[in-house]
């Protein structure tokens, strides 16, 4: 059980690049910011950061996959941005993912461990959206009944909930 | 093989299984363990409840962050509300967090756990309204909603104690499950281990022990192969069907095929001549039929066996069957032993060509010395007639030296026919009771005179203590020391000469005696001692020229004690003297063959004056009885008259006047009983007294006698007593009587010795050999003849003159044999065979010798 609490210091980026994307198109949030990321990205729409609205989210290419979770009773349906896909889409160059979630808990993710398709972001859980009463609004959710490897502390650990915001670091 | 008992033996059969099933199960029980193990090392992994003290320290966090947010709100500004709604939002989810994991049911939760969480989801429940309402509504319930979850927070803290306690016990006992199974495990695998080293160790000992085995096997198989190859003996191997499986170098040898032409053939049309197929395969399916290890009883058979070029010959085999896989094996050891067959052959021919070389040989010797004694005979009795006449001195001298050799010649003739007689195992032993003692003193007397003519002192130590009676032979025991005796005083010159009798040992049966002749004469060299005994050795030159020595004499002797049960032993030193003994058994009581008492008649003495006046007529058809009786009658002084058969006898009589008429009842021409009444009819001599001459008197006959006419009858042998009992009862004193009746002994020594004393040793030899002639021929030609009626009855009349009584009365029964039997040959052998030797005992024989 070794969580670890880091300082919630981020590395402040200081030289803010145009949000000119070769191929994606740079939106700005029109809604309320669920998702904020960080650190070593290229593309960037709100200085030096990437921030996310719902909308944002919801049209980027997302998976689903059906598991329970030692947190909630039965199985549910979670669906999401893959955690890979999301850093290629802000074009992220680091090792590390800080995660920090709403009250300010944060857990490291070594970016060597992700896949194409897990851990996703979630953003629904049975196809609606997280309140921050359910967990929400975003997830760190692995396929957690599909492997025994899944089902590690670490893993657990990882499966950060309430997620605001995303920090690359070196 | 070692025998075992069967517990062990049935331990060491299935040990591999034992150990095998042992393992197996060891192996699956680590299986199951290890299956086990990883099942709780997952769960452990998996780690449920391991974020316990993370959910509910979020728990207690997020309820004082909410508490705080509500103070600040309610004395701040109003937009401070957005904050207390989001720590409210979180303390929900942290509730519901807690309320999933409570029912899981792995968490074991308690009812109080519930009670605490159902207070949590009210406090949730009824302050939503206010949350999810208006700024103002919340801003006024704030106090409220603050003071109420404080009073929660007791109830928080008690659900996070007592679920972290909970939990570390869960993992505890999760904990010491996984020790257990890994001690098990571990001790298992220690088992395992420990078994799968003994069958490590086990299995090394077996294959060193299996090595070692093959080693000696192989071994085993090389000496054999060299044992085989190196056998002179052909070795054959066939199978079931007579195939010819292997076959050695020696076989190779005897039979002449090659190895390589005979491999896989049938063996008999190769090797057993064509008649001995049939028995050949009736033995091979006999044994493979009863498995008997042997083709044969003895494991040794002699067979025919045929060579490749067809020759037969014979051969030595054993045969051994050999269960193997294929089926039974024989194994054939072949001998070829016709060479040896051949030399024993030739060498049994050998020996018989050299043991009849030998008897012809040893028969000539005896039948030349027999043959030469009959003329011999003629010689002395010629020399004999010659003395008394007017000779000169030089004649005399002559006559004496011609006397002497013969004398010699005679004793040489005799020596070698005893020792073909013993040889040949014809001697018999006699049985007569003696006293040791006197026999001494008789030898010791005769040979004092000639043992004085040399100076020597000859004593005899009487035997202690005296020995009356002992039963035994003792003519030839007297042979056997007068022999030693004489050349004791040959020998010996000025000296003494000792002889000696001693019990050398007794028993209820029998003494054995030594008799001892010791001198102190010239003595025998140690190596010429053992020779003295062999035949034809005399030591001295002298002796040999001066004495009648054949070199006979001990070794005679030496035959005469074996065949008695004793021996001859000799100590000497040259120049010492010598000392000779002779050790033989005397039975204590009498023996088979019995001892008579004498039959002599106690009769008056007649004197020859006054018997000069008698006149006797002898009717004998018998040559020799007609002859003894003539000498019997002129030794009484009286005249004899002799007749060969009744009519003569009636002729004579009737003319001349006898005094005593001895009359034969069987003759030819005419018989006693008719002469008998012929006579007493008329003539010169019709009152003279007639004795009847017959070899067997029965009561009836003698009556018949009696009525024919005869005074009395005498019983055949006649001897000198009865003539002179006779003449003085019938002639000189006229009396009525007979003479005793018939003796019981094998040979009358009284009258072998009258008539020796009569005729003289040489003359009774002469005619005791004309006896045996006759009686040789005459038993010769009854075997063949019909007539040995009349022939027994003249061998029975000169058995009777011999004093042969025991033959002559053999011979007297033979005569009565019914009509259509046969003869008892047999008997009549033997009896004649042992009057024979009877002769010899007593005398006749001896007399010679000497």
């Amino acid at each position: 059980m070794n969580f670890s609490f880091s300082a919630m210091a981020a590395t402040a980026a200081l030289i803010i690049f145009p949000t000119v994307g070769l191929t994606n198109e740079i939106h700005t949030p029109t809604g309320p910011v669920v998702l904020t990321i960080k650190g070593n990205i290229s593309k960037t729409n709100v200085g030096d950061a990437m921030e996310l609205d719902y909308s944002m989210l919801s049209s980027l290419p997302s998976v689903s996959f059906e598991t329970s979770t030692i947190w909630t009773e039965g199985v549910s349906e979670f669906t999401g941005i893959p955690l890979a896909a999301l850093l290629d889409y802000v074009d992220a160059d680091g090792h590390t993912i800080k995660a920090y979630a709403i009250n300010d808990y944060a857990v490291q993710l070594p970016i060597e461990g992700l896949t194409e398709s897990y851990p996703i972001v979630a953003f629904q859980k049975d196809n609606e959206e997280m309140t921050v009463r359910s967990k929400g609004p975003l997830w760190i959710v692995y396929p957690f009944d599909s492997s025994a490897d899944l089902q590690t502390e670490t893993v657990y650990a990882r499966s950060i909930w309430q997620l605001n915001k995303l920090e690359i670091l070196d | 093989m070692k025998i075992t008992d069967p517990l062990t033996s049935f331990l060491q059969q299935y040990r591999y299984l034992f150990l095998t099933v042992f393992v197996a199960t060891g192996l699956g029980f680590l299986g199951y363990l290890a299956l086990e193990t990883r099942a709780r090392i997952d769960l452990l992994q998996r780690a449920p409840n391991d974020n316990a003290r993370f959910i509910f320290s979020q728990l207690e966090i997020e309820s004082l962050q909410l508490t705080n947010a509500m103070k600040e709100a309610r004395s701040g500004a109003p937009e401070k509300l957005s904050n207390v709604r989001l720590r409210f939002d979180l303390f929900y989810s942290r509730v519901q967090i807690v309320a999933a994991r409570q029912k899981n049911p792995e968490m074991q939760s308690t009812g109080s756990q519930f009670e605490s969480v159902d207070a949590l989801q009210d406090y949730l429940s009824d302050t939503i309204p206010f949350i999810d309402g208006p700024d103002a509504a919340l801003w006024a319930a704030l106090p409220a909603l603050a003071n109420r979850l404080s009073d929660l927070y007791g109830e928080i803290r008690k659900l996070s104690l007592e679920t972290l306690t909970q939990s570390t016990q869960i993992a505890d006992d999760r904990r010491s499950e996984i020790r257990l199974l890994l001690l098990q495990t571990s001790s298992v695998s220690g088992v395992l281990v420990l078994a799968l080293g003994i069958i490590v160790v086990f299995l090394m000992r077996l294959s060193q022990k299996t090595s070692k085995l093959a080693q000696e096997a192989q071994r085993t198989r090389d000496r054999l192969r060299s044992t085989v190859a190196a056998s002179l003996d052909a070795v054959i191997v066939v199978d079931e069907d007579s195939r010819i499986l292997d076959y050695s170098g020696a076989a190779e040898t005897i039979f002449g095929y090659k190895k390589e032409a005979v491999l896989g053939e049938l063996l008999p049309p190769l090797m057993i001549p064509d008649r001995y197929h049939e028995s050949h395969y009736s033995a091979m399916r006999h044994v493979s039929l009863t498995g008997q290890k042997h083709i044969s009883e003895d494991r040794l058979i002699q067979v025919t066996s045929k060579r490749a070029t067809g020759e037969e010959f014979t051969s030595e085999a054993t045969i051994t069957s050999i269960p193997s896989v294929n089926g039974i094996l024989f194994v054939a050891f072949v001998r070829d032993i016709s060479v040896r067959l051949q030399a024993q052959s030739d060498l049994v021919a050998a020996r018989d060509r050299a043991v009849a070389a030998e008897k012809v040989k040893s028969d000539f010797i005896a039948v030349m010395s027999h043959e030469m004694r009959t003329p011999l005979n003629g010689m002395m009795a010629g020399l004999e007639l010659i003395e008394g006449d007017n000779l000169s001195e030089k004649q005399n001298r002559y006559l004496n030296v011609a006397r002497k050799t013969s004398h010699q010649l005679l004793g040489h003739v005799n020596d070698v026919l005893q020792i073909s007689e013993i040889e040949a195992g014809k001697m018999r032993l006699s049985s007569e009771s003696f006293a040791p003692s006197d026999l001494l003193d008789e030898i010791a007397v005769a040979n004092a005179a000639i043992a004085a003519s040399k100076n020597i002192h000859l004593s005899v130590k009487p035997i202690t203590p005296e020995l009356t009676t002992v039963y035994g032979d003792h003519r030839r025991l007297r042979q056997i020391i007068l022999n030693l005796l004489g050349n004791s005083i040959k020998f010996t010159e000025n000296g003494t000469v000792t002889l000696k009798c001693e019990i050398q040992d007794s028993d209820q049966e029998q003494h054995i005696l030594r008799f001892e002749v010791e001198d102190t004469g010239d003595g025998i060299a140690k190596d010429a001692q053992t020779m003295i005994f062999e035949d034809f050795i005399t030591l001295d030159s002298s002796y040999q020229r001066n004495t009648n020595g054949t070199g006979l004499g001990l070794s005679i002797s030496r035959r005469m004690a074996r065949a008695m049960g004793g021996d001859i032993f000799v100590e000497s030193t040259l120049g010492q003297g010598s000392r000779f003994w002779v050790e033989l058994p005397f039975p204590r009581t009498e023996g088979l063959v019995e001892a008579f008492e004498s039959s002599g008649v106690e009769t008056p003495s007649v004197t020859p004056s006054a018997a000069r006046e008698v006149k006797v007529l002898i009717v004998e058809d018998n040559e020799i009885n007609r002859m003894i009786a003539n000498e019997f009658v002129s030794s009484v002084g009286a005249t004899a008259v002799e007749a060969h058969n009744g009519e003569i006898g009636v002729q004579l009589a009737s003319e001349t006047h006898f005094d005593l008429i001895l009359m034969d009842i069987s003759m030819p021409v005419m018989n006693g009983r008719i002469a008998t009444r012929a006579i007493r009819e008329k003539g010169a001599s019709m009152h003279t007294p007639i004795l009847g001459l017959t070899a067997h008197a029965q009561s009836s006959d003698i009556v018949g006698f009696l009525e024919d006419g005869m005074q009395c009858v005498l019983v055949k042998p006649i001897n000198q007593d009865h003539i002179r009992t006779a003449i003085t009862k019938h002639v000189l004193l006229p009396e009525k009587g007979v003479p005793s009746g018939p003796s019981r002994r094998l040979v009358n020594e009284k009258t072998v010795l009258e008539l020796r004393g009569i005729l003289g040793p040489t003359s009774l030899e002469a005619m005791f050999n004309r006896f045996a002639t006759e009686m040789e021929t005459g038993l010769d030609t009854s075997r063949k003849s019909f007539e040995f009626r009349e022939e027994f009855h003249r061998l029975a009349g000169s058995a009777g003159a011999m004093g042969a009584v025991l033959l002559q009365r053999v011979l007297a029964d033979a005569e009565q044999t019914p009509q259509q039997s046969s003869p008892d040959m047999e008997l009549l052998q033997k009896t004649w065979g042992l009057t024979r030797k009877a002769y010899a005992d007593i005398g006749v024989s001896s007399s010679v010798i000497e």
